[in-house]
């Protein structure tokens, strides 16, 4: 992780009980690595059960999101399920939500696009997400998932992991953990929740929001 | 119970499932219709899936809502990403998978414009012209070639066309005799997304025949799809932001194969608008809603402030607005409605004049097997909200 010499205090998530990282109201101190001295003290609430009908409904992306970030969307009722979003900002930092362009799969029919700011619906209760790497290697994910605008869609959700990450087809997050894959040669998995995790077929949003190679900040 | 008997409900189980497994399979998007009342409809509006990627069993419904608390969905129809409904010909247009679906004021009649290769679209825009008979929607059909490749669609009442470009696509405007017309921009990086770059003016006539117009002006920033073309003039003003990001507003003069800016003026600096179509151009005057609930109006060939109002808007941010003509219609969550959705008409003349808020019905019903994937977390947005009669008034709150 990009300057990480000094970091007031390490990440919280994975270490919390299960019961606390789903209802849980973290303080989290993150790096950003485009600014290395700055320590920007985020938020992550995740609610249980929790529907957008009691939160709110946004465009994703702010000043403080750079290319190659990424984004979670939605809270969840089902750790096991595929729920929630992700995309991946291609736009550098823009405080005018027009102006901040994901990459994205879309849906069934769509497959992957660049969604530009100015023509996207907002998503519900956005978490934005650095993926814990050097700038070289988020610029590389942000131009290989751009360079994977008009793929299918993956509709089989089981096996995300399985097979070539060039592929005819990506569903949201295979599409993110798949450009930081190929970013970085391989060693980085942003769909794991904690160092030496047992295989997993799939990567899932939610592992993305709760993985040891990502860090919150709003 | 013997065995026999046990062996007996078993296969009636297992063929019951079987039973349900196929119809599932097989009738899991029959478009609903719930025509019973549509006539006392007083608000119709087009919603859609928000909750993570589109699937191909999530609809989008056409909806209609009347004051008295009644309301259903009309139609379901393709999960198109981010639909729009406009007013046609007396009735109202949206996409459906490579068509447009047109019906009338009442949503009993229903018409079925093809679109080849219109797939289920991801829409960009959407505008119609003055006198509402002439729409057009765009939609995003970009490829790893040409990410910000676009299809525009023309739709009247009777007629459907459409065309593939291969640049990015702002300031629709559709004119009264058909012709639609836009703004193509050409970034001088390929590769960066939001470089500067060249844009012309595109007009596409009734008849299929293509005129373009090079603007002579640098852009430091593709154009917004608040703007919109003259049809009668050769001149427009558009909104536009100079190389250090303020606002200005450019009146251009059309003159054949140039068009030339004649006339630049700096606009008052207004916190953007809060999202996507959170902003438009209509009769010369910006209109545009920030994250705090603020509606602004800039005349945008004077640069004058027209007003700067914080709308009382109860419950969460807005999800989304719908403009027409001097009339905004936010698609709200009041508490009294305890966060179901509700459409609050506002007077654009006089900000401070907001209507009742009317609970909306029916956006938020999703097909039985959206349901059981998404194990019943779903969230429809109400994208678009008209009300029934183009003359529609309501009285100041």
């Amino acid at each position: 992780m990009q300057g990480s010499s000094d970091p007031p205090t390490r990440r919280v998530r994975r270490v919390l009980p299960t019961s606390q990282r789903i209802s849980g109201i973290y303080n989290v101190p993150v790096q950003r690595s485009s600014k290395q001295d700055q320590y920007l003290c985020a938020k992550l609430r995740i609610y249980p059960g929790a529907s957008c009908d009691q939160s709110e409904f946004a465009p994703p992306g702010n000043e403080r999101t750079n290319r190659g970030d990424v984004f979670y969307s939605k809270a969840v009722r089902a750790r096991i399920s595929n729920h929630g979003h992700n995309g991946i900002f291609v736009s550098q930092g823009n405080a005018y939500p027009r102006k901040i362009s994901t990459d994205e799969a879309v849906g069934a029919d769509s497959g992957v696009q660049l969604l530009r700011g100015s023509e996207r619906l907002g998503v519900c209760q956005p978490t934005y997400l650095s993926v814990n790497t050097d700038n070289s290697t988020r610029e590389q994910a942000a131009s290989w998932a751009e360079s994977k605008v008009g793929k299918g869609y993956e509709s089989n959700f089981a096996a995300t992991r399985i097979g070539n990450i060039d592929r005819d087809a990506y569903n949201c997050s295979q599409l993110i953990w798949a450009a930081y894959k190929h970013a970085s040669g391989g060693g980085l998995d942003i769909g794991e929740r904690y160092p030496y995790e047992p295989y997993q077929p799939a990567v899932y949003p939610l592992g993305i929001l709760l993985s040891h190679n990502t860090t919150a900040f709003n | 119970m013997n065995k026999r008997t046990t062996i007996a409900i078993l296969l009636t189980l297992l063929l019951l499932a079987a039973g349900s497994i196929f119809l599932w399979k097989h009738f899991p998007s029959t478009p609903k219709t719930t025509g019973a009342g549509t006539e006392n409809s007083d608000f119709i509006g087009i919603s859609t899936e928000t909750s993570g990627n589109l699937t191909s069993s999530d609809r989008n419904n056409l909806f209609w809502t009347s004051k008295s608390g009644s309301g259903g969905v009309a139609f379901s129809v393709a999960p198109t990403y981010f639909p729009s409904l406009l007013r046609i010909g007396g009735g109202f247009a949206t996409p459906d998978e490579n068509s447009i679906l047109l019906v009338d004021q009442d949503l009993q009649k229903k018409k079925i414009l093809p679109v080849p290769d219109l797939k289920v679209g991801t829409q960009s825009a959407s505008t119609n012209s003055l006198d509402q008979s002439q729409g057009a929607f765009l939609f995003n059909i970009g490829d790893s070639n040409n990410s910000d490749a676009r299809k525009v669609v023309a739709v009247s009442s009777n007629s459907v066309r459409s065309i593939d470009r291969e640049k990015h696509v702002s300031a629709l405007t559709a004119c009264n005799n058909g012709t639609i017309k836009w703004i193509e921009f050409s970034p001088q990086d390929n590769e960066k997304v939001g470089s500067d770059g060249n844009a012309k003016i595109v007009t596409w006539s009734n008849s299929g025949e293509i005129k373009t117009s090079d603007i002579i002006w640098d852009f430091s920033y593709e154009l917004g799809h608040e703007n919109h073309l003259s049809c009668n003039s050769p001149s427009s003003a558009i909104v536009s932001e100079d190389k250090n990001g303020n606002p200005l507003s450019l009146i251009l003069e059309d003159r054949g194969e140039k068009t030339f800016v004649k006339k630049t003026i700096a606009l008052p600096t207004t916190s953007p608008p809060a999202m996507a179509r959170f902003s438009t151009v209509f009769r010369d005057t910006l209109y545009s809603l920030d994250k705090e609930r603020r509606l602004t109006a800039v005349n945008i060939k004077t640069g004058t402030l027209e007003y700067s109002e914080q709308l009382n808007v109860d419950g969460p941010s807005p999800i989304s607005i719908t403009f027409e003509n001097d009339k905004a219609f936010l698609v709200i969550r009041p508490d009294k409605f305890k966060n179901k959705q509700a459409v609050l008409p506002v007077n654009l003349k006089n900000p401070r004049c907001t209507g009742e808020a009317v609970r909306l019905y029916g956006y938020d019903e999703t097909s039985q097997k959206s349901k059981i994937e998404r194990l019943g977390d779903s969230f429809m947005a109400t994208t678009t909200v008209l009300p029934k009669s183009p003359d529609y008034q309501f009285t100041c709150r």
